[in-house]
């Protein structure tokens, strides 16, 4: 079995990949999708993770206030697990996946 | 009882594969009713082997035989025709090479021992005739010799025996997708010809396949486009074909064999030629939600035609088909996510069909 399909398939890797799908298409963070697109260190990663999950924290509290409810948020064990995954089988995997997941429909 | 016929192979694909589906196609029009529709054709490595029964009733004056060697415009044969006697130019005309491919089949069959040989040959002999570049590329430049020394030359232009140069005109005239594409002032870009390999088939299924393979058009952008949008759509008729459990559908294709020539500025030249693999676009048909993916890459290359990011989108699709790594991955998935954002392109896959894919994508 391909190891793409592997991290596709991962919960973790799905739940940010539903974050960055929401981020895109809902608030046109275009910015995220680049710099995951490009992006091919870990350190990079990181950095990359890090402010992608400030500009969602951001989106998701508008939400929050607009809605008055509660937003959907990958959790620490999910951010974990994203950094784990990206040290086993390499950056450009994980953000192939992470960006396919954007590509699908919901629903 | 089951009659086998051998074609050897001479190593050049797009002329042996073409051979073997001339053979099956006189043997499909010469034998009665309903052996002509039990002619079987399989792949068995080194050779083709075809299965029939009954006894050929060499007629060669009925209608439905000479219906093959027609040129006129009605299913597209005209096309087929003048792409594979390109090369000759103005040199013979077009009805004079068609009636050498009718006495050409017509002087060896059935073949003798049922046993079919070809021994292509570097000087022209007689009784020998040009393999044009349009019907195997590597004909055209031969096979390379040996560095040796000063001296490294290509190789030399190769001559067939007629009764098999005649077969394999025949089996690509019917069988080959050909595509003259991408006109810019008057003049053709390349030109493209495409059969699938037989692992196993039954001549009638194998026409049934080609009928839906000649509806609509190909994606012309380039020959690897065109090329890969062939494959993509055959494996969505095998699987529409091979749907109803009720009928018996015997098809099965190894690979596809390609030949392209590129025009330049005085005459075309051998450009391209090989095997594209059917694996992939076979496993992800072989998937839940495959059929779905399939379709969606489809309609992807159909519309690379209009341009701009349609064209992007088929380019990287194309590229992944034909290469599926990640990086190929990644390119395709961009193009098709930024037209998407750019409300240019509204289709996406479903999580279980882009998951069909993802399962096939090559670890590197």
């Amino acid at each position: 079995m391909s190891k793409m399909y592997d991290l596709f398939k991962n919960k973790s890797l799905e739940n940010f990949g539903m974050a960055l799908r929401l981020s895109i298409r809902e608030h046109e963070d275009y910015a995220s999708l680049i710099e995951f697109e490009y992006v091919e260190k870990e350190d990079q990663f990181i950095q990359v993770l890090k402010k992608f999950l400030r500009r969602y924290d951001s989106h998701a509290r508008v939400y929050e206030r607009k809605e008055k409810r509660g937003a959907f948020r990958p959790s620490e064990a999910d951010l974990d697990k994203l950094v784990q995954l990206a040290e086993i089988y390499g950056v450009d995997s994980v953000c192939a996946a992470l960006v396919s997941h954007a590509l699908v429909k919901v629903g | 009882m089951t009659s086998k016929l051998f074609i050897e192979k001479t190593g050049m694909e797009m002329f042996d594969v073409s051979r073997a589906y001339g053979i099956t196609l006189a043997y499909q029009y010469q034998l009665p009713e309903p052996h002509g529709s039990n002619v079987e054709l399989t792949d068995l490595h080194s050779i083709y082997m075809l299965s029939y029964t009954g006894k050929p009733k060499n007629d060669f004056s009925s209608p439905k035989w000479l219906s093959l060697f027609a040129f006129k415009e009605e299913g597209g044969l005209r096309q087929a025709w003048t792409s594979l006697f390109k090369t000759f130019g103005a040199k013979r005309e077009l009805s004079e090479l068609i009636d050498t491919v009718k006495y050409g089949v017509q002087s060896n069959f059935p073949p003798k021992n049922n046993f079919l040989r070809a021994k292509p040959a570097i000087k022209k002999e007689d009784g020998f005739i040009t393999i044009p570049q349009s019907l195997d590329v590597s004909a055209a430049k031969g096979f390379r010799t040996e560095k040796r020394g000063a001296k490294y030359t290509e190789g030399d232009q190769l001559f067939s025996d007629i009764p098999n140069w005649a077969l394999a005109c025949l089996g690509a005239v019917h069988f080959c997708k050909w595509l003259r594409a991408d006109r810019q002032g008057g003049r053709y870009k390349y030109t493209l010809s495409v059969q699938p390999n037989p692992l196993e088939i039954s001549v009638l299924n194998h026409r049934e396949i080609q009928k839906d393979m000649n509806e609509g058009r190909l994606c012309e952008l380039s020959a690897i486009c065109a090329i890969t949008h062939y494959a993509v759509k055959l494996q969505i008729s095998l699987l529409k074909r091979t749907a109803d459990k009720s009928k018996y559908f015997r098809c099965r294709y190894s690979h596809l064999i390609f030949n392209i020539m590129q025009a330049t500025g005085q005459q075309s030249k051998p450009s391209g030629g090989g095997e594209f693999p059917l694996e992939l676009l076979h496993n992800i048909g072989s998937e839940d939600d495959g059929q779905e993916a399939l379709q969606m890459m489809n309609e992807v290359l159909s519309n690379g035609w209009r341009g701009g990011v349609y064209q992007d989108m088929a380019f990287s699709l194309a590229d992944f088909l034909s290469k599926p790594t990640t990086p190929s991955l990644r390119r395709y998935v961009h193009t098709h996510l930024a037209a998407f954002l750019n409300k240019k392109y509204r289709n996406l896959y479903s999580e279980s069909s882009l998951g069909a894919v993802m399962k096939y994508v090559q670890n590197v």
